[in-house]
């Protein structure tokens, strides 16, 4: 993708001559709904178009974009670059709340109406590229709350299948010599296929320099510790398989830069590893700036393209969710909360389910789709120390630095780290709250920083009735998206009114609620299998490059020791003790986990599955239990009968309500959910 | 206190439209609400007080319907001159508000809305974070107007008046019958001719023959005449009696418990309907133009809605009735009302000699409780009358209206004939255009849990029926913006027969608890000739024509009512709630009549009703019905989904006081 240079609208006006985001083009300008009100908001209206965002390469803020140097420049000096978005907006700004939420997509798809307003379209589990049904946007919350949204694309590798996706168009590192890098991708199939592109979860590949290159190398191993296996080079190329006869499983070989075709076939559940060299990347970081370009633009100036008058946006939140919310670590880990005019760009970081990473977001040849999971993307930068807001010290490495310590009071924003119980099992998540050694519970920046575990819970909740997806056990439906409603408001108020957010909520080593997983005591339940392992994370050397310059020189990396990985533990019913609790948790029908054994169809069946937990209900009767050998009590000698359990889920909640975890207008659903749940355990 | 502006806003003031009835505002003072603090969305607000001046023109049609204008003394431009107070709260920034007038009828002069939809304590001078309560109004965006209306409020402090005139008949004073009844509670030398602190009318010559006092037991027993020389116009000072023109005195003293009543001839009466004008037109003066004055842009307002209570609801449904909801230029003024504990009334607020706090539970047989009742056209049988409600209002100027009582509108007055035929026979819907809910088992104004014993024999009823009047009010609200239509009416029915006579109600023999053997009935009653058609009464006391049928709400085996708008606290009951009082059936009082605790304790007391412990299993259960319940209640738009937390938090703190105490 090349930027698409148009006439550029000189509308967003600040105080300075070095305006970074210089114009936008909006393509479509609809009212939402057919100008519904929504409240006290108002009506909303929603705009789709292309920011474009110059910024001078030699400003301190932009240096910190690897390989800014090397960028192309215009007359006057600086970087050129675009992006996508989406902006849904009250018509009048002065009757919304003054925030801006910006979302950052994940892979291109965005989610904030499905997550935060339970909207939906279709069996998507995101947003509506163009969201116009009433179903899209759900039942309105964000609208109601006054809250302006916007999504700027900054990945450049979207998937080309999603069109609409959101996107930042970037440009390529113009050298005198072309800079060369290697490249790693590695991938498991779930079934025989003959070719694979090059990059993770359909992403735009960087094409293989020279297909012939000697160097270039594919291995094979079963397991992530295993020693690779050379593939001998005859066996493989860098092409693809046309006008397959599936029978037969032959067709013809056609050259492609892009992908790797293996003469045998990639056979199911084994790690295949391709290493190679590509030439004059895409400067990703820029994607980076043109988040805290785009929110600093709507924050100290104006537009009259996006009928956003001065001063009607006074503070923005960044929401990411999973890879997301690594990006807004990376983000404000990096300094890009410092904008050019040396203002501060988001007051709020809402980090979710990103575990206590960050990622490849600021990379030479960086993969931003590349994550980190127990069977699946190994060895990326991702799990990569620091993990917590305040410094410390790896005793192995002797590194000493945290994730928010070195962030200038002016430039510090209000931070949430939320996580699920499956970033504990699968995501390393408790880095995010120990020592380096795992002995200790880490020290917290109550002032700034807000730490939050949904007991209980994977990475997104399961719709009810759970399904089994690639796991052994269904899927986990524990409902913590009426948490998030409920913060990202305390958010907003923390930061308008210094109304400190509720308390962090997580399992401590302290008080034995966080623990090695060799000490968890799980019930012996018929059929379940508790995972003997976690997922880990090492000390990994990416050569001597990669700290400082942000170039990988070793590929691939040198593996060190792994860090200590703790996960809560849990009661009687294998249900978890610390974190925030759910009512549904706290007055229970089932077990619910964060982890959920890979079925055979999708991996090996002693690991846990990527993002999954369990749903594991109770029996109904005690009778039924001990026939079947169940050692947690039955429905019926916990409850009276479903009244009875209603109104022990309805104390807990508004327990929760108190104390700003709940919102009051919340209460009737998460308790028209609780009996929905109970009519189908035990009816 | 910071008071700002106010001294450029007096240099400033000026006539904002030459054809407007408001000509100008003094704001007195201008401050912050709750030291500035944001209510949501609206962010934060203002308050604004002071005075009111308008100018209307007797000659326009539209205000003829004012009793006595033609006679009022009128400036160079032949405009009647008068001015009321005001008192404002709206968002700093109009435009963060909702757009909608939100105005307080207030109660002989008392701020009463704040009470009943944001929960707090009543305060006629509501300024403070703890006077907004949980702010539910200002977090809606509503700006909230006070105007006075009534010309003769008690004189205290932030009480609310309108100023008027004092018409005349060729330069002579207007003459006529004043008639000043009252009960006392304990023996009293003497008593003002005003009801409850309000500004009397005084006696013109006190040895006019006119004038005589009389005393009975019973509401409509036989009056028995008092001989002249034992009473006097005068006070009790010190042991000697000091001539007085407004007060009553008798030798020997009042007794208590029985009824006295003052029949005198006054002069001089102001012109009351001018109330229901200063209403009327700043209402739409805010909503069709501006009063940069209060920080009140056009277009800044669109709707208007009123609510008011008791006394307030009754001059409601006056204010319909005398066609006051079009404006000199026949707009629509409200274009919503809440007509609350107004019952089937309503009252003495624009005719001569009018007495508008004179109410039901004190004072007997004042214009109020007077046929139509219905907001639908009907036939008094005996009179052959045909009228409505809404008399006649055209249709345009309408508003959308709820009536909404409490069970103890049933028991004091004949309030259901708002919802049945005047024979009380059959079933009569309610325009198109309003709903009726019966808070069911609820008294006037509802009751606190714990309470100390009141009045009445049993402690007053607690079910609070506030809940439902937030969630109606924004129902009326989207109703009148076209957004959706209200929840249905909720009333007892003559053909279902939760709507019955006395004779019929069927009350369990629940011990200490009798149902009264005595209600106010409501006669029709003969005032003489002028009285409809000028306002003018001529027949002191009133002479009765026929009594109304009266209906009150029938009861299950629990004591509870059966149909209306049942809330949880009732259909999930840990208690009898009634809307009457056995001890003083005139009060306002209902009484909560706790259910035994357990089937041994309901046993010895040989109590008919369930136990709580064979109702339910525990706390848990009973809020899990509670619960259900609720959320029901919110689906229907009965309740808010945002209240379900403290109506539940309520409903555990009812469990344990009723069985932990």
């Amino acid at each position: 993708m090349r930027i698409i240079i148009k006439a550029l609208f000189f509308v967003f006006l600040t105080n300075s001559a070095s305006s970074e985001m210089v114009g936008v083009d909006v393509e479509i300008h609809e009212d939402v709904l057919g100008g519904k009100s929504w409240g006290l908001s108002g009506p909303y209206e929603k705009m789709i178009g292309t920011m474009y965002f110059e910024v001078d390469p030699s400003n301190p803020a932009n240096e910190i974009v690897v390989d800014i140097e090397h960028a192309p420049v215009n007359d006057q000096g600086n970087v050129e670059f675009s992006a996508n978005f989406v902006l849904i907006k009250p018509k009048q700004m002065e009757r919304g709340n003054g925030t801006v939420v910006l979302g950052v997509a994940n892979r291109g798809t965005r989610r904030m109406l499905t997550f935060f307003n339970h909207g939906h379209q279709g069996q998507g589990k995101w947003d509506a590229d163009n969201p116009t049904a009433p179903e899209h946007f759900g039942d309105g919350f964000l609208m109601e709350q006054g809250f302006s949204l916007l999504w700027v694309g900054w990945q450049f590798d979207v998937p080309l299948s999603r069109p609409n996706g959101s996107r930042a168009f970037l440009p390529r590192v113009e050298p005198d010599e072309p800079i060369e890098g290697l490249i790693r991708s590695d991938f498991v199939v779930r079934e025989r296929v003959f070719d694979r592109t090059l990059a993770d979860r359909n992403h735009v590949p960087y094409p293989v320099s020279d297909p012939d290159a000697p160097e270039s190398i594919l291995t094979v191993r079963d397991d992530v510790e295993d020693d690779r296996q050379v593939i001998p080079r005859e066996q493989w190329d860098f092409a693809r398989l046309e006008n397959v006869d599936e029978q037969e499983g032959i067709g013809e070989v056609v050259p492609d830069r892009t992908r790797v075709y293996l003469e045998s076939g990639f056979e199911p559940h084994r790690i295949y590893e391709v290493i190679y060299k590509a030439e004059n990347p895409e400067i990703i970081g820029l994607g980076l700036a043109a988040l805290r370009d785009a929110v600093s633009a709507f924050k100290y100036g104006s537009s009259s393209d996006l009928n956003i008058p001065a001063g009607s946006i006074n503070q923005a939140i960044g929401y990411g969710m999973s890879q997301p919310g690594r990006t807004l670590r990376t983000l404000v880990y990096m300094g890009f909360n410092e904008d050019e005019q040396h203002r501060k760009a988001f007051d709020g970081i809402i980090a979710q389910i990103g575990g206590a990473a960050r990622g490849s977001f600021n990379l030479r040849f960086g993969q931003a789709s590349r994550d980190a999971h127990p069977f699946l993307n190994f060895f990326y930068p991702t799990d990569i120390f620091p993990f917590t807001d305040v410094e410390q010290t790896d005793p192995v490495t002797g590194v000493t630095a945290g994730m928010l310590s070195h962030v200038p009071e002016e430039f510090m924003p209000k931070v949430y780290n939320v996580n699920s119980s499956y970033e504990y099992w699968g995501r390393v998540s408790s880095l995010l709250t120990t020592t380096v050694d795992g002995q200790e519970d880490a020290a917290m920046m109550d002032e700034h920083a807000r730490v939050y575990h949904f007991a209980g819970s994977e990475h997104l909740p399961a719709a009810f009735p759970p399904t089994r997806t690639n796991g052994q056990n269904l899927n986990n439906p524990n409902d913590f998206s009426w948490f998030m409603r409920a913060l990202l408001v305390r958010m907003n108020e923390w930061i308008i009114h210094d109304k400190p957010a509720p308390p962090s909520q997580y399992p401590l080593i302290a008080d034995e609620t966080l623990v090695f997983p060799e000490n968890v005591n799980f019930p012996e339940i018929p059929n379940i299998n508790f995972p003997a392992k976690t997922h880990k994370a090492y000390r990994v050397d990416y050569g001597p490059l990669f700290e400082s310059e942000g170039i990988i020189t070793k590929e691939p990396p040198e593996v060190g020791p792994a860090f200590p990985i703790l996960v809560p533990q849990v009661n009687e019913d294998g249900n978890e003790l610390g974190g925030l609790q759910t009512p549904g948790l706290l007055v229970p029908l089932a077990t619910y986990t964060g982890w959920n054994l890979y079925n055979e169809e999708y991996g090996p069946t002693d690991t846990a599955s990527h993002m999954s937990g369990s749903f594991i209900p109770f029996y109904a009767t005690k009778s039924e239990r001990v026939q079947n050998g169940d050692p947690r009590l039955s429905i019926e000698e916990r409850y009276e009968n479903r009244d009875h359990y209603l109104g022990l889920v309805a104390a807990e909640a508004i327990q929760l309500i108190d104390e700003g975890y709940l919102l009051d207008e919340d209460l009737r659903e998460i308790l028209e959910q609780a009996g929905v749940i109970w009519d189908s355990i035990v009816n | 206190m910071i008071v700002f502006r106010h001294v450029i806003f007096l240099l400033l003031l000026h006539v904002s439209c030459v054809t407007a009835e408001v000509v100008r505002v003094e704001v007195e003072a201008r401050e912050n609400v709750a030291g500035g603090i944001s209510y949501g969305l609206a962010g934060a607000y203002e308050k604004l007080t002071g005075k009111i001046y308008y100018e209307i023109d007797p000659e326009n049609s539209v205000n003829k319907n004012i009793i006595d204008l033609g006679f009022a003394p009128v400036n160079e431009r032949n405009l009647v001159e008068f001015s009321a107070d005001f008192y404002i709260l709206k968002p700093v920034r109009i435009e963060a508000g909702n757009g909608a007038l939100f105005l307080d009828v207030m109660n002989r002069g008392r701020k009463r809305i704040l009470y009943y939809f944001n929960g707090s304590e009543t305060s006629n001078n509501p300024q403070t974070a703890l006077d907004m309560g949980d702010g539910f109004l200002l977090r809606h965006g509503y700006t909230i107007l006070y105007v006075g209306w009534q010309f003769d409020v008690p004189d205290r402090e932030h009480l609310m008046r309108v100023y008027t005139q004092i018409p005349s008949q060729n330069g002579e004073p207007i003459q006529g019958l004043v008639r000043s009844d009252f009960t006392v509670d304990q023996l009293t030398l003497d008593h003002s001719l005003g009801d409850r602190e309000h500004a009397p009318y005084s006696v013109a010559n006190p040895d006019d023959i006119r004038n005589m006092l009389t005393v009975r037991d019973r509401a409509a027993g036989e009056r028995i005449l008092i001989p002249r020389d034992e009473w006097h116009f005068a006070r009790s000072e010190d042991g000697r009696l000091v001539s007085d023109k407004t007060r009553v005195s008798l030798i020997g003293g009042f007794e208590p418990n029985r009824i006295y009543e003052v029949v005198f001839v006054s002069e001089n009466p102001p012109v009351a309907g001018l109330g229901l004008a200063a209403m009327r037109d700043v209402v739409s003066q805010l909503k069709y133009d501006s009063l940069e004055e209060l920080g009140i842009p056009a277009e800044a307002i669109n709707r208007a809605l009123a609510f008011g209570d008791s006394q307030a609801g009754r001059y409601l449904r006056t204010y319909l009735y005398d066609g006051f909801n079009q404006d000199e230029f026949s707009r629509k003024v409200f274009d919503g009302m809440i007509i609350h504990t107004g019952s089937n009334a309503r009252g003495g607020f624009n005719h001569r000699f009018a007495q508008p706090s004179r109410a039901v539970d004190a004072n007997y047989f004042h214009p109020g409780d007077q046929f139509p009742f219905s907001d639908v056209v009907q036939t008094d049988p005996l009179t052959g009358i045909e009228d409505s409600l809404f008399g006649s209002v055209s249709e345009r100027t309408i508003p959308k209206i709820f009536y909404t009582n409490s069970s103890t509108e049933y028991w004091r007055l004949p309030t259901a004939l708002i919802h049945t035929n005047v024979s009380g026979t059959e079933d009569v819907d309610p325009a198109e255009s309003s709903r009726i809910y019966l808070f069911s088992g609820t008294q006037h104004v509802p009751g606190k849990l714990p309470e100390t014993r009141l009045s009445g024999q049993q402690i007053g009823n607690p079910n609070d029926y506030k809940w439902f009047l937030r969630s109606l009010l924004l129902k009326l609200d989207d109703w009148v913006q076209n957004l959706g239509l209200p929840p249905k009416s909720q009333y007892p029915l003559v053909s279902e027969q939760t709507l019955v006579s006395l004779e019929a109600f069927q009350f369990p023999d629940i011990p200490r608890s009798a149902v009264p053997l005595e209600v106010s009935r409501a006669y029709r009653l003969d005032y003489g000739a002028e009285f409809e058609s000028l306002g003018i009464i001529a027949q002191e006391p009133p002479k009765s024509m026929g009594i109304f049928p009266f209906l009150v709400p029938q009861v299950n085996q629990d004591g509870n009512e059966l149909a209306g708008l049942r809330s949880p606290f009732l259909s999930v009951p840990l208690a009898t709630y009634t809307g009457w009082n056995p001890y003083s059936p005139n009060s306002s009082q209902g009484s909560l009549v706790p259910f035994s605790r357990t089937h041994e304790e309901r046993r010895i007391d040989g109590d008919p009703r369930l136990s709580i412990a064979e109702r339910y299993s525990g706390r848990e259960e009973y809020l899990g019905l509670f619960a259900i319940e609720a959320i029901d209640l919110v689906k229907d738009g009965y309740l808010l989904n945002d209240d379900l937390p403290v109506i539940l938090e309520q409903a555990g703190t009812y469990w344990d006081h009723f069985v932990d105490e």
